[in-house]
């Protein structure tokens, strides 16, 4: 009973005082651990590394396609070939490949390489994760739609066969991930939508993973993430690069973590590696932490807008030309942390990228001639524009562009369309916007991704190549390019295409922006870095320096 | 007998309730801009793949026939494949929906103790400065939404203060409990993982308190509401008079008629409180339904979408329900009318 004022304020103090018991510090997981100002356990007891991406996982190789998916599988399982920092590949669990012809590819296995259950990788596995990926036909299938029959005459060698020459076969083989006929065949559910192969243990591959990666996985929660742990027996060795740095023994990949949730994590210690997408507000306000540093990683995105080639006004050439001319590409390159101007249709740190292709740079004396030329000369012309929300450097062109194009009496309206609208009017000519603005970078490793799943006829339309530009001409000297065994003849070959793009005017090719991270400083790495998703993740790529560690850890 | 009946007329409306509610989503799900399939499996898939896919989920069916073939299977338990986690719908609200329900009852706890608390408090003293503060504390907190406080809280006991966890369930290092009810505080406690108890209830403190803010506001203003107008009744008077304890009448005669509004406040901000976990769960990882159904309206992932707001609109239904029991025990007039 609450007789007086003073009863109230006691009980309103005791119950804050219960809330704050409820705050104390709680104990810190293992005694060995060091000890943090923080009550919650702040200092990971083993040589984590807790790194966090976008949107969800999906660990089956034969479903994973998003940026997320590729570095949790590059973890998780082995590839034949492995990307280079340049754009190629290079051997990995093929020690070595050759064809005759660009059409039968042979590769020969290494030997002794082991699963994380200890059997054997041998040619049977490649072949089951080929006929595997084919049968469920989602994920990086359509890469591999060339290969017609893929067989193994000895353990340790498998010819692919495709229906038509394609000497990018082993660069896109980087993302074709070897699975444990076994341990699927083991696991299969029935019925499912595969026959007698039932899910072809796709419910399985959800939670557990085949592969023989560096890492295997512990523990999936969906909706939260992944818990990995270092492969000991992992084929390539472990080595320690500086005396006092060793390797990540267990990786946690986190699933969406809020901005203001992962500045805390970090400011706390619980997170050591961040991904890309955050704001230069976001980098700025947590390069003010101590031991929080910023890292580049030169990914190869570039930021190409596709200008719709079918749809009035920018059906004429000479309209697309006059605001390729007006644009102001300078003050948008400053205006992006780390970022050079884009030069041609493919990013610079890629072989194959000409370095003297013809670039746009903002004049507006050429951008009214060419307007004059257009048959919307003197006319009032309205363009639509299109950006993804959320995007701070689309956002910044559509309104710099908006801004640039007024003088010329051109009109930019422009919307910020959510990812599944954006898509959707992307996906037929005459609903995809003038201008439609989306970033890229490689899904394998080739200067062939920037060019013949962007700009070959056959596969005009869509976020990837929105421009709708469908030139016989430019789809036969692709196809000649994919069909040149001799590299140095398919490098003139690239260079005549990236020409023959820019004399089309087919995009806005603005800016070319490394990956942005925000890391521990006792993180060390990455090693290297990749053009395209995937590698750069690896957790091989990192190290812990012990030292650093211990110092930015201790109390103070 | 006449107390059944009503409820089991509640029952058959709430049905007929969630019948109409999965026939409007099912359609507003399907009409909005974005193709599904498309979505699922990426920008880099190409048209056949896009039109395989579309016709083993059924998408490519007329929208009646989809609808028709979903309740089918819906009655049956059966909620669908998602098309972003590629598992059943079902196994994942089955996984999901625990963290939810242990963040929104501790809100609940927060909203129910708390509210009534302040409310009793600023009604005793009705028009005093103590009053005039629980008054200026409920109107910030009305107005305010919760992912406001949210994210303030994080920042200032999270961050700055370094007071409690402000990511997902458990700190690393932690080893959760087996799940058995998927209510981690409830299964580390009755496994005697106290530790992971502890670190449990601190994850969830912030998070409740950002979600509880709203209607702990409400019930606060309510109950001072309805405390002030009993006590100027004439059998408060009267009692007053017979010098019953001002304690005794405050919790035995003035506090149970006032809680009534309160209580059916309590109900509905409780099913509301769902709804809000929305932008919550993204903001502290918690990895609970409202972030999956969050990230299916994202990705425009039909069939999550659909089992999500049913799993909402059940949950609507049936905490009516409860606050019409609960407010007919309360209340005897009421009681005596269902008589």
């Amino acid at each position: 009973m609450i007789r007086s004022k003073f009863g109230m304020v006691v009980m309103v103090v005791a119950l804050f005082a219960l809330t704050l018991t409820c705050c104390a510090p709680a104990a810190s997981p293992t005694p060995t651990a060091a000890t943090s100002p923080s009550p919650t356990p702040t200092v990971k007891p083993e040589n984590v590394m807790a790194v966090n991406e976008y949107p969800v996982i999906q660990m089956d190789p034969s479903l994973a396609a998003d940026f997320f998916d590729s570095e949790v599988i590059f973890n998780l399982y082995d590839a034949l070939t492995y990307p280079t920092p340049n754009g190629d590949v290079k051997p990995h669990l093929a020690t070595e490949w050759t064809s005759s012809d660009g059409k039968d590819w042979t590769f020969k296995l290494r030997q002794g390489v082991k699963f994380h259950d200890g059997t054997e990788l041998t040619s049977e596995d490649v072949v089951f994760s080929m006929e595997r990926m084919k049968t469920i036909n989602q994920g990086y299938s359509g890469f591999f739609k060339t290969v017609e029959k893929i067989e193994a005459p000895d353990p340790y060698t498998v010819i692919f066969r495709q229906s038509e020459p394609n000497v990018i076969l082993p660069n896109q083989l980087a993302l074709f991930m070897i699975m444990n006929k076994d341990l699927v065949m083991k696991n299969i559910k029935t019925p499912g939508d595969y026959g007698e192969l039932g899910d072809y243990g796709s419910t399985w591959l959800q939670f557990h993973d085949a592969g023989s990666g560096p890492y295997k996985a512990v523990e999936y929660k969906p909706n939260e993430g992944l818990t990995a742990e270092r492969f000991t027996d992992y084929w390539m060795g472990w080595e320690n690069w500086k005396p006092n740095t060793v390797p990540i023994d267990k990786g946690i990949f986190r699933e969406t973590v809020d901005p203001a949730a992962l500045k805390t994590m970090l400011a706390n210690r619980q997170h050591d590696f961040t991904d890309w997408y955050q704001t230069d507000e976001f980098y700025e306000s947590v390069a003010k932490i101590p031991d929080v540093e910023i890292v580049e990683m030169p990914m190869g995105v570039i930021y190409t807008f596709w200008i719709n080639t079918v749809r009035a006004p920018t059906d004429d050439i000479h309209l697309r030309k006059a605001i390729l001319w007006a644009f102001d590409y300078k003050s948008l390159t400053e205006s992006v942390r780390g970022a050079k101007q884009q030069a041609g249709p493919m990013p610079s740190t890629i072989w194959g990228h000409d370095s003297n292709v013809f670039q746009y740079s903002q004049n507006m004396e050429k951008a009214q001639e060419e307007l004059a030329q257009s048959a919307y000369a003197g006319q009032k012309v309205d363009l639509e524009l299109w950006y993804c929300v959320g995007n701070p450097i689309e956002e910044k062109f559509a309104l710099l562009l908006q801004q640039n194009l007024e003088p010329l009496g051109i009109n930019v309206k422009v919307t910020a369309a959510q990812w599944p609208q954006f898509q959707q009017a992307v996906s037929k000519p005459e609903s995809t916007p003038n201008i439609s603005c989306f970033m890229f970078t490689a899904s394998y490793p080739s200067p062939d991704f920037f060019l013949s799943f962007m700009y070959h006829p056959a596969v005009t339309g869509g976020v990837y190549a929105g421009h709708w530009y469908a030139d016989k001409e430019l789809g036969q000297l692709i196809d000649q390019s994919r069909a040149t065994l001799d590299k140095d003849a398919r490098l003139e070959l690239y260079k005549q295409i990236q020409t023959k793009i820019m004399d089309d005017a087919l995009a806005f090719y603005t800016v070319e922006v490394p990956a942005i991270h925000a890391k521990q400083a006792y993180i060390e790495g990455p090693k290297e870095s990749y053009v395209g998703i995937g590698p750069e993740l690896n957790l091989r790529n990192f190290q812990i320096d012990l030292t650093k560690k211990a110092e930015i850890l201790s109390p103070p | 007998m006449r107390f059944l009946k009503f409820i089991g007329t509640r029952l058959l409306q709430g049905i007929m309730v969630l019948v109409g509610l999965s026939l409007v989503i099912f359609i507003i799900a399907r009409v909005v801009p974005g193709d599904p399939a498309r979505l699922a499996l990426g920008s880099i898939a190409s048209e056949e793949q896009v039109a395989e896919f579309r016709t083993k989920m059924g998408l490519d069916k007329p929208i009646y026939t989809q609808y028709w073939l979903w309740l089918q299977h819906a009655v049956q338990g059966d909620l669908g494949m998602s098309l972003v986690t590629r598992r059943p719908v079902v196994q994942d609200i089955i996984q999901f929906f625990p963290a939810t329900l242990e963040l929104c009852l501790m809100s609940l706890v927060f909203e129910g103790v708390l509210g009534i608390l302040l409310g009793v408090i600023a009604g005793r003293f009705a028009n005093s400065w103590v009053d005039n503060a629980i008054r200026v504390l409920s109107y910030i907190g009305v107005v305010t939404p919760p992912f406001v406080f949210g994210i303030l809280f994080m920042l200032f006991f999270g961050y700055l203060l370094h007071w409690l966890p402000s990511i997902g369930q458990l700190s690393p290092g932690i080893i959760g409990p087996p799940r058995i009810t998927g209510l981690i505080v409830f299964d580390s406690m009755i496994n005697g993982n106290f530790t992971a108890a502890r670190d449990a209830f601190l994850h969830l403190l912030l998070p409740a308190l950002s979600l509880a803010m709203g209607g702990l506001a409400q019930d606060a203003r309510i109950t001072r509401s309805s405390i002030v107008d009993n006590t100027g009744k004439d059998y408060i008077s009267a009692l007053k008079s017979c010098g019953v304890p001002s304690g005794l009448i405050m919790f035995k005669y003035l506090l149970k008629p006032s809680l009534i509004p309160t209580v059916s406040v309590m109900g509905l901000s409780f099913a509301y409180t769902f709804s809000n976990a929305f932008l919550l769960e993204a903001i502290y990882g918690w990895p609970g339904m409202s972030r999956y159904g969050m990230n299916a309206i994202l990705n425009k992932d039909l069939n999550a979408m659909v089992g999500v707001v049913m799993v909402l609109g059940v949950i609507f239904v049936l905490v009516n329900l409860l606050v019409d029991i609960i407010i007919t025990y309360l209340d005897p007039r009421i009681r005596l009318r269902t008589q």
